[in-house]
């Protein structure tokens, strides 16, 4: 069973990012959360595959991504985001996590979740 | 009536187009431009003076571009005139006290405001496969009463799509409102779009 933690203020992204997830993933376990701190009860859990929105409302995505990272060090996450600047793509370089910039998500989601689980 | 999707999809785009819209002026202005997550109300006029809370003699700031095409009506940036002069000083690197608009500042907020609203437009019809034309951004400044109906112009008995988002550029706080004006048959056509796209990911 491959689990999966989906982050995302936006309902329609929270399960277009699950329908692309089940496209690679079909016997999956999803969680989809509205904000981080939604997010924050799973955090000692472990998931083979985190996507995270950046804006967010309260805790922000990155923010989110350290805590993560802070339990599990070599998470797969992916921060899905519209906000291509410069400065969020140093961010998420500085923390080694991939980005993939919105609306077009489908094909590099699909890649990302192709990629070889961690366990 | 529009469905919780509908709604939250629309939102989406807004903020995707917001996203774009702020890599630009991030490059424009050398720094990093904040945004916060917007919201959506399809409102009313008295319903959106009361969100937007503006006395009838306080100074505004409005510049608003026009569409046509598939995607008609009118989008349009208020910000309140101290938060206006502050970004247009950024803009125009012009340091001189913040006491008066001028032309070159009108222009330096026209072209963030023309950023902004032309990336949104931009995601819209991408996403929505729909056509727009767009005019050139047109700055007004005044008394709330005096302006906003000239920027606003069409039946305010319409409906309103209002996208309130906030952004910030180098830890000064900068308001600014948006609204995107459209009569019913237009929201409705933006409906039906809206519906097709979430149809095509999956998502109903």
């Amino acid at each position: 069973m491959t689990r999966i933690l989906i982050v995302d203020d936006s309902l329609t992204m929270r399960l277009y990012i699950s329908t692309i997830a089940k496209q690679v993933r079909i016997d999956s376990d999803i969680i989809l959360c509205a904000s981080a701190e939604e997010a924050i009860p799973y955090i000692d859990e472990a998931f083979d595959y985190y996507s995270l929105d950046y804006t967010l409302p309260g805790m922000s995505g990155i923010e989110l991504a350290n805590k993560i990272l802070h339990r599990h060090t070599i998470a797969k996450i992916v921060m899905v985001t519209g906000n291509k600047q410069e400065a969020v793509r140093s961010r998420c370089d500085a923390i080694k996590i991939a980005m993939i910039v919105k609306p077009d998500i489908e094909e590099p989601l699909i890649t990302f979740f192709s990629e070889e689980k961690l366990t | 009536m529009i469905s919780e999707l509908q709604s939250d999809y629309i939102k989406e785009l807004f903020n995707v187009g917001m996203g774009a819209a702020a890599s630009e002026l991030s490059e424009l202005i050398n720094d990093e431009v904040f945004m916060s997550v917007p919201s959506f109300q399809l409102i009313n006029w008295q319903q959106l003076t009361n969100t937007l809370g503006y006395q009838p003699n306080e100074a505004v700031t409005m510049v608003y571009v026009s569409m046509d095409g598939q995607l008609k009506g009118r989008g349009i940036l208020i910000y309140p005139t101290t938060a206006s002069l502050e970004l247009a000083h950024r803009l125009s690197e012009d340091f001189s006290p913040l006491d008066d608009l001028t032309e070159l500042e009108e222009e330096a907020l026209s072209e963030i405001s023309g950023i902004i609203i032309n990336n949104i437009i931009s995601t819209i019809c991408k996403q929505l496969n729909v056509n727009a034309h767009t005019s050139l951004p047109i700055c007004e400044r005044g008394r709330w009463d005096s302006i906003a109906e000239k920027a606003i112009d069409i039946d305010t008995s319409h409906k309103i799509m209002f996208i309130g988002m906030y952004f910030s550029i180098k830890h000064k706080d900068l308001k600014g409102e948006l609204l995107f004006l459209q009569d019913g048959e237009t929201i409705n056509e933006l409906l039906t779009h809206t519906t097709n796209a979430l149809k095509k990911m999956g998502v109903e």
